[in-house]
């Protein structure tokens, strides 16, 4: 059989790095990535989990020639953000209702390592939370503006059946038509009546929640294709983080999105959108948590001109790179790791040292290098006074190659007493593997950090540590049998950028985005397929968005009782 | 900084707005029987090097409390891992899968109140791993107000009618509107119900019983009393992302005090305040007015630097300071049995290390607040150290009066000792 970048549970691989602890149990929570039938899981550093989602899917050996196959969906609500995206677009009221006064989102999976979400399950204080903020909503909307309807019967039956389309993602029943028009004629007048549709509709569960697959009159297990309606719903909300358009809409309704050259159509004009960045935005906050960049602070006493605005500029800057590789150029999943166009303003040119930046406008001024070379990712994967070698590992090995570290084991002193014989960060860290206890992990963790050694805890670079020692910055990547020795970040970079490890870990990020699921084993097929085409590709991301839509992950789902 | 006042009081009167919604009290004061409160108290980081010293400070505080207070010392987390997320996530939740034991205590309440768990975060909202320590189920936090102006909006709102007709025929006309509009949301979850699988159902039907509850809590009547004080609306708090520290003194201040009527009225018996998150890393004001400190988790880390271990001792006194305010605003009320709220209200102090730098969580120290009336308070107790943190969440169960098979899956007893 095949190597299968099966993703068990949650995506992550949970490294067995230490022994004498509970690994098996701590694996089994967290699941991982497993290379069924791969040469790098008999090892002491890449152990899989062996376990199943906990959907008690346990397949077996997938027979990827046997039919499609796919985990199962659940009842996902909209995030934060899609509530106030899709109400923006639907009611025209731009008022960020959600990110300011609901509840938190919930982790998709239980352990992920990312920060995908769903909306949090809906309990009377989320119910209330709901209620209230339909009812800010609803005072806020321009009943003209939504609709030319004055009340009469004719035009309000219409009315109803397309904002109900709209806000439901999918035509109306008769029965959801009749309780909307019912709402409406409760309220003594037209205005009343329109706000009121408003306050039900976003109350309502056809609205909240991301997919509920009508799988009527399939046998539970069975593969059921999405109707080109829920098609056209998750590619807006995997692309744009909203509702379908009215473009979209009308493909749906057109039967387009059930063929492959449709859905290719639509990808190519909502990429090309605007909107086409709030999902990718979103997608890199989950991942590398972009969004913490700007909320950077600095020890007033190491780095005196690190300033609230200079984490402002790179966050900016590291958005516009990441937004340039995949809306603007010819970006790769080689290239976040190694050419990440660099964007800087005059503020950050001057603090880094970067040359063609002279004014407030961000401008591409260099190609410095990929994802851990952008200060901005350097100085977040700090500490406040200090760089931050195990942190950076811990990142690498977590959001990159899906292959967290357990926790220390219990007893283990987790932090480095203060002081101590050394010059060096690697002298200071060295203890950490003279440990047995600590030896297993931080053989993994700590040369990966030492790549980024020669970007200081404010992102800037350095050729001496503190001591007055120049930085050795060379390591070697481990991945189950195989090292990579590398010397510095370029090194790094070369090691990760094409590794099939990180590929599938970004294939499985990417699918558990756009599908709001957390592939389960029964996906291996789907992520095999998707890693294949993107590859023939060159790892092209716009052939891994394709991929993605026009998988069967994607387009099917698997009927439940 | 905001601090706590009670601007009106909602008595006799406030129960004769007959129709109307009014939230508190509703089981409370039958027979003057006054209710058992639970209130978690969570702040992160631990209680820096010395949580002993940490805790003689604290005591300090509080020493005007000193008799209502139970300090416990001993017993382990046997869940702790060495670092933050995972003792953040399971301290409460114990060995089982959830819920955590407050979420246990108020589901056996029933709805005994209208709120059945009333949770405000002050800056806690992005959650993630370690962002989170009550749970309603596995993986399922108990959902969290985060602003004190939606705090008032969710369970206050309305109550500041009184005496005012036209406010009250507004009012009277809101309700009926929310009642057509949840009616309306109902039935359409009801219309949509049939194209969800059935196993999916389950998630639907929740979403319906919550907008039952809140139906209930709607008709719901209530016998307020001298003991329900309905705070003025709080101002909006200025937008800021999760890590804005420019307004958490203020935010603090406000939930502080919506918690704070929130118990004396009633409106729930279980509550949850949440600061911040686990490996927080929110700067405090000084208290002088000067710069802003050193970031809090950062700072826990530096055990050996004096500055940072005397801006880390500033913070954990800026947590006593809040924790005295709560305590003199429980206590300052009067129940309905004639002992004030704070003898009928549990507050249970946790963080997700004992000692900061090092993640310990090996041998405890415990503060127990209030709850006088089912406590033995007053006292310093000494229990094994081998004992888990279980053994004292059973403990709290049996002090609310709830019979629970297992707490935070643990099956044995509590102190018993410690119980009034």
């Amino acid at each position: 059989m095949n190597k299968h970048w099966t993703i068990v549970g949650l995506g992550l691989l949970v490294s067995g790095c230490y022994t004498g602890g509970d690994f098996d149990a701590a694996a089994d929570a967290s699941g991982g990535i497993e290379t069924d039938g791969s040469d790098t899981q008999d090892d002491d550093s890449g152990g899989s989990s062996g376990g199943t989602d906990g959907t008690g899917e346990d397949p077996g050996e997938l027979d990827c020639q046997m039919g499609p196959q796919v985990g199962e969906d659940s009842l996902v609500r909209l995030t934060l953000r899609q509530y106030d995206a899709t109400v923006r677009d639907l009611v025209g009221v731009d008022a960020s209702v959600a990110r300011t006064s609901f509840s938190a989102d919930v982790r998709l999976g239980e352990s992920t390592d990312t920060r995908f979400t769903a909306g949090a399950p809906v309990s009377a204080l989320v119910a209330k939370q709901l209620m209230l903020g339909a009812e800010s909503i609803a005072d806020q909307v321009d009943v003209s503006a939504l609709t030319d309807c004055d009340g009469g019967d004719t035009c309000m039956d219409a009315f109803v059946l397309d904002f109900g389309r709209r806000g439901f993602r999918r035509p109306l029943s008769e029965a959801e038509a009749a309780v909307l028009r019912s709402i409406y004629d409760a309220e003594p007048s037209h205005d009343a009546g329109v706000r009121a549709l408003v306050q039900a509709m976003l109350q309502s569960p056809a609205f909240l929640y991301l997919l509920l697959p009508d799988t009527q009159g399939a046998a539970p297990g069975e593969i059921v294709a999405l109707d080109d309606w829920a098609v056209a719903s998750r590619m807006s909300y995997f692309l744009w983080g909203t509702m379908p358009d009215a473009e979209l809409f009308a493909a749906a309704q057109g039967g387009t999105l059930s063929s492959d050259e449709g859905i290719r159509a639509e990808l190519a004009r909502m990429l090309a959108d605007p909107r086409a960045e709030a999902g990718i935005r979103e997608f890199y906050d989950a991942v590398i948590e972009l969004d913490f960049v700007e909320t950077i602070t600095k020890d007033a006493t190491a780095y005196p001109e690190f300033s609230t605005e200079l984490a402002g500029d790179l966050h900016e800057s590291l958005w516009l790179g990441l937004r340039a590789l995949h809306l603007e150029g010819d970006g790769t999943l080689a290239s976040l790791i190694d050419a990440v166009p660099l964007y800087a303003n005059a503020r950050l040119s001057n603090y880094y040292g970067f040359s063609g930046a002279n004014s407030e406008t961000f401008e591409p001024v260099a190609e410095l290098g990929g994802l851990l070379s952008h200060p901005g990712m350097a100085a977040l994967l700090s500490k406040p006074g200090d760089t931050a070698i195990v942190e950076r590992g811990l990142f690498v090995r977590g959001a990159l190659l899906c292959s967290p570290l357990p926790p220390p084991p219990p007893g283990v002193e987790p932090e480095l007493p203060e002081g101590g014989d050394w010059d060096t960060p690697r002298e200071r860290l060295a203890q950490h593997r003279e440990d047995p206890a600590c030896a297993g992990c931080h053989n993994l963790i700590d040369p990966i950090g030492y790549a980024m050694e020669n970007l200081d805890a404010d992102g800037r670079t350095r050729a001496l540590w503190p001591s007055g020692v120049p930085v050795d910055a060379s390591g070697e990547l481990l991945l189950g049998a195989d090292a990579y020795a590398f010397e510095g970040l370029p090194g790094l970079e070369s090691a990760l950028s094409d590794q099939p490890q990180y590929e599938a870990c970004m294939v499985n990020h990417w699918l558990t985005f756009a599908t709001r699921r957390v592939p389960g084993e029964l996906d291996a097929c789907v992520v095999d397929g998707i890693l294949a085409e993107t590859s023939a590709q060159n790892g092209s991301l716009d052939a891994l968005m394709e991929a993605i839509v026009l998988s069967d992950g994607f387009r099917l789902v698997q009927a439940t009782e | 900084m905001q601090r706590r006042h009670f601007l009106r009081r909602l008595g006799a009167a406030g129960a004769t707005l007959a129709g109307l919604p009014l939230l508190a009290g509703r089981a409370a004061h039958a027979g003057g029987a006054a209710p058992t409160r639970l209130l978690v108290w969570y702040q992160p980081n631990g209680y820096g090097e010395d949580p002993g010293a940490v805790h003689a400070r604290t005591l300090q505080t509080l020493d005007a409390y000193r008799n209502k207070t139970l300090y416990v010392r001993g017993m382990h987390l046997p869940t702790a891992d060495g670092g933050h997320e995972v003792p953040m996530e399971t301290m409460l939740v114990g060995e089982s899968s959830g819920p955590s034991f407050d979420q246990q205590i108020a589901e056996a309440l029933g709805d005994a109140t209208s709120v059945s768990t009333l949770a405000l975060g002050v800056r806690s909202e992005p959650g993630g791993h370690g962002g989170h320590c009550s749970f309603l189920s596995g993986n399922n936090p108990t959902p969290r107000i985060e602003r004190p102006e939606d705090t008032w909006a969710t369970v206050f709102a309305g109550l500041d009618a009184e005496g005012d007709p036209e406010a009250q025929a507004e009012l009277q006309a809101l309700w009926d509107r929310r009642g057509r509009m949840l009616d309306g949301s109902a039935a359409l979850a009801e219309a949509t119900r049939d194209r969800v699988p059935s196993k999916h159902r389950a998630g639907l039907d929740a979403h319906v019983e919550a907008l039952e509850d809140i139906r209930d809590e709607m008709t719901s009547t209530a016998d307020t009393s001298e003991t329900c004080v309905v705070p003025a609306a709080p101002a909006d708090t200025p937008q800021g992302a999760w890590n804005d520290h420019s307004n958490f003194d203020e935010i603090a201040a406000g939930q502080i005090e919506m918690m704070s009527h929130a118990l004396a009225c009633d409106v729930t018996r279980v509550g949850v305040l949440q600061f911040h998150r686990s490996t927080s890393q929110i700067q405090f004001g000084q208290v002088d007015g000067g710069d802003y400190l050193d970031q809090h988790h950062a700072l826990s880390h530096m055990p050996t630097e004096t500055e940072a271990q005397d801006q880390l001792q500033q913070i954990l006194d800026w947590y006593d300071a809040r924790l005295l305010e709560l305590m003199t605003a429980l206590d300052s009320t009067i129940d309905v049995d004639g002992s004030t709220v704070l003898d009928n209200t549990i507050i249970v102090r946790v963080t997700e290390c004992m000692e900061s730098n090092g993640h310990t969580f090996s041998s405890g120290h415990h503060l127990v607040l209030g709850g006088g009336n089912v406590l033995q308070t007053g006292q310093d107790v000494v229990v094994p150290d081998d004992e888990p943190l279980w053994k004292l969440w059973r403990t709290l169960a049996d002090a609310m009066g709830v019979e629970l098979p297992s707490v935070a899956g643990y099956e044995g007893a509590g102190y018993e000792d410690l119980l009034a």
